[in-house]
């Protein structure tokens, strides 16, 4: 089996002209078979060389760093062995180092990283704009804790678009679409639009309505039930001029889910969620999936580098219930502004007996948005992730039916066209999914 | 930290329904009292192509099978859910 390693060499001119070139980015013509190397060790020509001054330890000036005065360099190469635990010390005095693969580290702090400016950028947003992508006649349901439009208007400098008479109000509620406390709903409106600017909002406070416990920003999922079975009624089954079917497309964006196996009924019971296709939500889903409904998620904040409170320390199999449905599109978060998995999102696979590569895919998130959570607050978590991604899915529906192009179809082709996270392996994986979310290489491999 | 789920209401659901059934006719396949199932919440369509409804039912109540296709009916659970994004750190 063959390491790569790092040895030090002391200066020869062949290994001075090398690290010459790879200063400048061209290739070095010099011969090398005349360094001295150790035993065992075969030459990576194309890492170059790279000069150190001199290895001793101690102050190292700037002029001997130069490849002309260095006195030693390092080089990067292979050794031969069975284990790790067989690789040599060293060879004639040199010593070998290893050459451990890096990634980077999740990011944990509170605080944010980018704007909104850096998600449009990443999405490249003026790209989808000028393919006709911006989501025009494309409505998205935001299944949360309700929109201010007041405060949207503000943000966005205009009024975004609001269906009012489409929305849905809980029962025993007296606050009109639009009307919400600014709060998270608000937020995971602001990001949807972000790449679909022209799409219609629809306001759907599944996390406002009077559930027992009395949590504001919390609801049960027979709420979420009743919110759904709305959607599918007013889109798919009767509906009446001016309703749901003068859009061409339907997004729906949750950015809610259930963070410990405990709030369910316990593990074994024929009517648990958590970890049950045959639940009545999945039913409807699927309802709604096979109308044509894109359906998002975000994945959850159980992430194991910084897992939320209520994930109680569980930071695996914590992607649950309709955030691990087959047919929705799960989403984990990461930086825009380079890219690092943010720590607390929750990483797959799935809860057992649910389908396993979750998530699906990667968007952005802790940025400077919305600030519906306060003036240079960030907006955080998968929670930020999906509407992202939502806007993504509303902007390639513009011209993309979904008779052309059904919901699973084209989650397929988000995952097809997503960029590899640097430090991941290509294909899925636990913490990106099928990586990160590219709208227009998307909408370019669907031929729009 | 939040409360797990409420167990005082769980959901029940029906197949087979040609149209949307009354409250009463999903209480008789159910085999439960009409007045445990909560009007407020209704009769929900779940699957049109499958005639699927879903109903809430107040208190715990036994396990309820189709008569004919033996398939589950309920109790469903029904927990709570939250947002996903101010995330508080472990205490």
């Amino acid at each position: 089996m063959k390491f790569s390693v790092l040895v030090v060499l002391p200066a020869q001119e062949p290994l001075r002209d090398l690290a010459t070139a790879s200063l400048r980015g061209r290739r070095s013509v010099r011969n090398l078979k005349s360094v001295a190397m150790p035993r065992g060790f075969e030459l990576d020509k194309s890492f170059g060389a790279v000069a150190i001054g001199s290895a001793e330890s101690g102050f190292t000036t700037i002029a001997a760093l130069k490849p002309a005065e260095s006195k030693d360099f390092v080089v990067r190469g292979t050794i031969e062995a069975e284990s790790p635990e067989e690789i040599p010390v060293g060879t004639t005095d040199r010593p070998i180092f290893a050459d451990p693969q890096i990634a980077p580290f999740p990011y944990c702090s509170g605080a944010a990283q980018g704007t909104v400016v850096d998600v449009r950028t990443k999405l490249d947003v003026s790209g989808l704009a000028a393919k006709g992508l911006d989501g025009d006649k494309i409505a998205i349901a935001i299944m949360d804790s309700g929109i201010n439009l007041a405060h949207l208007t503000t943000k966005l400098g205009a009024p975004p678009r609001l269906d009012v008479s489409n929305s849905w109000t809980p029962a025993n509620s007296t606050t009109l679409p639009g009307q919400y406390p600014v709060d998270h709903g608000t937020m995971c409106a602001y990001d949807a639009l972000i790449a679909a600017p022209k799409a219609t909002l629809i306001d759907y406070p599944v996390l406002r309505a009077n559930a027992p416990g009395g949590n504001v920003t919390g609801g049960t999922i027979s709420v979420a039930l009743q919110a759904f079975a709305h959607l599918l009624a007013n889109y798919a089954v009767a509906y009446a001029p001016g309703g749901l079917p003068k859009y061409n497309g339907i997004v729906v964006n949750n950015s809610w889910g259930i963070y410990h196996p405990t709030w369910d009924f316990p593990a074994g019971h024929p009517g648990r969620y958590c970890d049950n296709p045959n639940h009545p939500f999945a039913a409807i889903v699927t309802a709604l999936v096979n109308a044509g409904v894109d359906v998002l998620f975000a994945a959850g904040n159980c992430g194991s580098n910084c897992p939320d409170g209520r994930c109680q320390g569980k930071t695996t199999g914590t992607i649950m219930g309709a955030n691990a449905y087959a047919n929705v599109m799960t989403l984990a978060a990461c930086l825009a502004t380079n890219d690092d998995r943010l720590g607390y999102s929750s990483q797959g696979p799935s809860i057992v007996n649910m389908p396993q590569q979750k998530p699906d895919l990667t968007a952005y998130s802790h940025f400077v948005g919305s600030e519906a959570g306060g003036v240079g607050r960030p907006d955080s978590g998968t929670s930020t992730a999906c509407p992202v991604a939502a806007g993504c899915v509303a902007a390639i529906r513009t011209k993309l039916p979904h008779a052309t192009c059904p919901p699973v179809n084209l989650i397929q082709q988000f995952q097809m066209s997503a960029r590899t996270a640097r430090g991941s392996a290509n294909g899925w994986n636990a913490d990106f999914g099928h990586g990160i979310i590219e709208p227009v290489a998307t909408a370019s491999s669907l031929g729009l | 930290m939040t409360e797990s789920n409420d167990r005082s209401m769980a959901l029940y659901q029906v197949e087979g329904f040609g149209k949307q059934p009354t409250i009463e006719e999903i209480a008789t396949k159910l085999d439960l009292p009409p007045v445990d199932i909560d009007r407020t919440f209704g009769v929900v369509l779940l699957d049109p192509r499958r005639g699927m409804y879903c109903v809430q039912v107040r208190g715990e109540k036994p396990a309820s099978y189709d008569k004919e296709s033996g398939a589950y009916q309920g109790p469903w659970s029904s927990p709570n859910i939250e947002s996903l994004d101010d995330i508080d750190p472990p205490q």
